[in-house]
């Protein structure tokens, strides 16, 4: 069982890596944060590994502890960067694209400027998951979910036309 | 631009991901994150506690068994004797020990053991880290933290009469310089509680206030 669970972890930090990445780069914002937090996820991942029975995608499951790792993370950061030790000279865990995309890094600009709890459902929203589905990882009401959704997609739209009212 | 161009954008990612991971470093990370949790917990609650008590339930099974030794063998006359009062006194002691090291070492494990579970729902998060602040909170301040006090006393000053007895020497003299450092422990110990509470109290309002925009109802919006 142990090999199991080792091959599944395996499995997923291969596999979703990227989904993992969306949740670091929206929730931490200095490499050094980046990787704590990225390392604070896999290790709650790794955890979850044994109370995974199936019964939800794999996705959602990640996505939910990655989410709530990440808004506990959050509420401690200022902990970590107490307690940190320095890292300097040394090679980070996670490296920046070599080209970025400057839509992608946009998006990102506009869900840092959410609340914890809104940047989760809009990283949702953005990956196409149901208010159901939402519903379930966040713990929260569909309604709920629903009403706090639409106000993410009226912001969103706004800064783009805004942004791009601004270029032309 | 519309929600679909937006998620068009966001889509890309999964082609060309935002960053590349070093896995090496990522597992001696983990490793380390890992133990430094672990660790922190263990050193700063349960590790002193169950460290002071297990000295002083040894202390006072080797002063009982000293003292019962020096009873039977009485090599000279003027050797001091173990009467019942003072076999009560070390077995209170050492049951006073007991009393805080046999729970105190079952919270441990049952935190331990609380620690590794997942929560699978924010909601559930917030509210077990809520549960974790009151844990914590309850070892500075609850009845079983002040009576753990008195405990301590009672196996301290168990000990120290009987360490006296058994040496021959007048018990006045250790019991006066053990009321001293326990009266000094003490003090230092509620100054420290207060400053614990205040920080403890602090984390706990920030959790309530992320559970209270949770219950935010639909309609208040």
């Amino acid at each position: 069982m142990p090999d199991e669970n080792q091959r599944r972890f395996d499995e997923w930090t291969r596999v979703h890596r990227g989904l993992l990445f969306k949740v670091v780069r929206a929730y931490a914002f200095t490499s050094q944060d980046q990787d704590d937090l990225l390392q604070e996820i896999a290790a709650q991942l790794w955890r979850s590994v044994p109370g995974f029975r199936g019964d939800a995608a794999e996705t959602t499951w990640i996505y939910r502890v990655a989410l709530n790792t990440a808004i506990s993370w959050t509420r401690k950061e200022h902990k970590h960067r107490k307690g940190a030790q320095s890292i300097e000279g040394v090679e980070p865990i996670l490296q920046p694209a070599p080209t970025p995309d400057l839509r992608v890094d946009w998006l990102y600009a506009q869900i840092r400027e959410l609340s914890e709890v809104d940047r989760s459902l809009t990283l949702l929203l953005l990956d196409g998951f149901s208010y159901r589905e939402m519903a379930v990882i966040l713990g929260i009401t569909e309604n709920h979910v629903g009403v706090k959704v639409n106000r993410i997609k009226a912001y969103l739209i706004h800064q783009s036309k805004r942004d791009s009212n601004h270029e032309t | 631009m519309k929600l679909e161009e937006l998620q068009a954008i966001w889509d890309t990612q999964n082609d060309r991901p935002v960053f590349s991971l070093n896995d090496s470093r990522l597992s001696v990370g983990l490793y380390q994150q890992r133990a430094y949790h672990r660790k922190r917990m263990f050193r700063v609650w349960f590790a002193p506690m169950m460290l002071t008590m297990l000295v002083l339930l040894g202390a006072n099974l080797i002063t009982f068994l000293g003292f019962f030794m020096k009873t039977i063998t009485r090599m000279r006359i003027t050797d001091p004797q173990m009467t019942w009062w003072d076999g009560a006194f070390l077995a209170s002691g050492v049951a006073s020990a007991l009393a805080i090291l046999v729970p105190y070492f079952k919270q441990w494990r049952a935190h331990e053991k609380a620690q590794e579970i997942f929560a699978p729902s924010l909601r559930e998060e917030l509210e077990r880290g809520i549960t974790q602040l009151d844990f914590e909170m309850r070892l500075n301040v609850s009845t079983q933290a002040r009576v753990a006090l008195g405990l301590i006393a009672v196996a301290m000053f168990s000990l120290l009469f009987e360490m006296a007895r058994w040496n021959g020497l007048p018990p006045s003299k250790l019991l006066r310089a053990g009321a001293v450092s326990l009266v000094v422990g003490v003090l230092a110990g509620f100054a420290a509680e207060k400053k614990v509470v205040a920080r403890i109290a602090e984390r706990k309002r920030a959790l309530q206030s992320m559970l209270a925009s949770l219950d935010e109802s639909a309609e208040s919006k």
